[in-house]
């Protein structure tokens, strides 16, 4: 009995010491944890390690995860070129630990994303170039993150797509454009049925006092109003089949959203009140902002106040006028190629 | 704690086993253990059945026996999400088993009661009192996972049987909450005795 409980271990222990030298290859495939602050984070990395460009990518939600941005053009061009490091958050993805809620927020995630960067440099060397990308949710983490203490030099460049670095402005901004556009569309007579209740909706709301609920609803219907939009470009990427995404991916697309639905109240709350514009101006790196005109779930008018507050003198804001929330699946090719000759100015 | 705790579930589960001379009559099951399906891995376990009874069922043309059990039974497992996390997984099942007697199907509905351990794929790195970065291998955290399943199953010969069984566990205090994991098993039951007989 003994011995078989000797050769089991010893089994066990020979697959988990099956790892191979971290090396920076054209077509690297692999992943690593950091483990910070009670959490540990996943970090997948595919892609190109012989540029030595590493693009960190901040996933959106809050309850998003990394993977589920690899797909269609602009990741399979990214990687053809740099690595693309996707990562989950903590609560978030595969990300796990025993956490508190007291140990949900903001700044925790920000010096996540701190540990990762210095990790980066540590298992790939120091003189790699790294460039972060937050989209959505992911924007407003980026965004704390580049006002941090001096956090930002450790990057070559920061881009901001469709990101969300002042809620508040946000929730005003979105009922503006809802009933600028919608009037419009239902004077055109375009989808009536679906604007009318969603305008509404909107009518009622008290722009001094939205509320926790009107947020989440606002958002659902900004989503939806995307989707009535001619002018918006659908997707004409492929993406994972299901099957890969659900049962052959590092990710756990189930599991995932499950975790991601249990975050905090308390940290939910903390987002919704987070508002970084008088703080934008401390950022100095080369910065690109690129958003969709018709984002019905971040507007483009805080791609504008980023722009207007950031201090780089090498800042660039890209609007695409036929994409809504994520421009990277609505317009991929003009997305891309800025993304990567913004990337290519400073590497 | 709840590491302790599992050890105490499995030695009682294993003295109790030994004390009624389990190794002569019960089987040994070995299985792929597939997390979510997919992810492959392997299971083995054993069996102990602590209250048999018989049931016979009258029907037109013929009678019906059924052999009805409740039983506790210890497992091992272990599986890889590739370029995810390792699994290792302790468990006791406690639950009832009905046979039936003239063409051998079974089924069995359990309540587990697990460890699982979660081995973080490829390198974990931590920072040092330092403020350096230091590597881990085998970096793991550990969570208590109940679970219930459903197995069902055939006697192909005595002391030999083939089984699948479908289980929906979630991991506790898992971040602030819970996770939904679900396993398939199809694997083997085989009593090295009856076998040995036959």
């Amino acid at each position: 009995m003994k011995k078989i409980q000797i050769i089991i271990f010893m089994s066990v222990l020979a697959l988990f010491s099956c790892q191979k030298e971290v090396a920076l290859t054209e077509q690297m495939e692999e992943s690593f944890y950091v483990r910070t602050n009670n959490a540990d984070i996943p970090a997948y990395v595919y892609g190109n390690g012989t540029s030595k460009v590493f693009v960190i990518l901040l996933h959106g939600g809050p309850g998003g995860n990394g993977l589920e941005y690899r797909f269609g053009t602009y990741a399979e061009e990214l990687e053809k070129r740099y690595a693309v490091v996707y990562t989950d958050q903590r609560h978030q993805g595969g990300a796990h630990g025993h956490l508190k809620d007291e140990e949900i927020t903001v700044d925790a995630m920000v010096e996540d994303v701190h540990f990762l960067v210095q990790t980066l440099k540590q298992r790939y060397g120091n003189d790699i170039s790294l460039f972060l990308l937050g989209h959505s949710w992911g924007g407003t983490l980026g965004s704390a993150y580049m006002v941090k203490a001096d956090y930002q030099h450790e990057l070559n460049g920061w881009i901001e797509v469709d990101g969300a670095h002042d809620i508040p402005m946000l929730n005003i901004e979105l009922v503006k454009m809802i009933l600028t556009i919608g009037n419009i569309e239902v004077a055109a007579d375009r989808n009536t049925d679906e604007w009318v209740p969603i305008l509404d909706y909107v009518n009622a709301i008290d722009t001094n006092n939205i509320t926790f609920d009107q947020t989440g609803q606002l958002n659902a219907y900004g989503h939806e109003i995307e989707d009535l939009l001619t002018t918006v470009y659908k997707s004409t990427d492929t993406t994972f089949s299901s099957f890969d995404n659900y049962f052959r991916s590092p990710s756990n697309p189930f599991s995932s959203a499950i975790t991601g639905v249990q975050l905090p109240q308390a940290f939910l709350e903390e987002v919704e009140a987070t508002s970084l514009t008088n703080q934008l101006n401390l950022i100095t790196i080369p910065t690109l902002i690129q958003w969709g005109e018709y984002d019905f779930v971040v507007p483009p008018a805080l791609g504008y106040s980023a722009f207007d507050h950031i201090s780089s003198t090498n800042k660039f804001l890209k609007i695409y006028s036929h994409s809504g929330h994520s421009p990277m699946v609505n317009e991929p090719d003009p997305f891309t190629a800025d993304l990567i000759a913004f990337i290519e100015l400073f590497k | 704690m709840k590491t302790s705790f599992f050890t105490l579930l499995i030695l009682i589960a294993c003295s109790t086993i030994a004390q009624n001379d389990f190794w002569e009559r019960k089987p040994i099951s070995i299985s792929y253990y597939g997390h979510y399906y997919f992810h492959p891995g392997l299971k083995i376990g054993t069996q102990y059945n602590w209250r048999n009874w018989e049931k016979e069922k009258e029907r037109k043309k013929r009678t019906i026996t059924k052999n009805k059990s409740l039983f506790i039974s210890p497992q091992v497992g272990f599986y890889v999400h590739p370029k995810n996390h390792n699994g290792l997984v302790f468990n006791v099942d406690f639950g009832y088993q009905k046979i039936k007697k003239r063409s051998g199907w079974y089924q069995a509905y359990s309540v587990g009661l697990a460890s699982i351990s979660q081995f973080n794929a490829g390198t974990t790195y931590v920072e040092g009192n330092d403020g350096s970065i230091k590597t881990k291998n085998l970096a793991s955290r550990t969570y208590f996972m109940p679970s219930l399943n459903l197995e069902i199953g055939k006697e192909m010969t005595p002391g030999f049987a083939w089984f699948t069984k479908f289980t929906i566990a979630s991991k506790l205090f898992y971040n602030t909450g819970v996770s939904v994991e679900t396993f398939l098993e199809i694997g083997l039951k085989i009593d090295l005795n009856l076998l040995s007989k036959s």
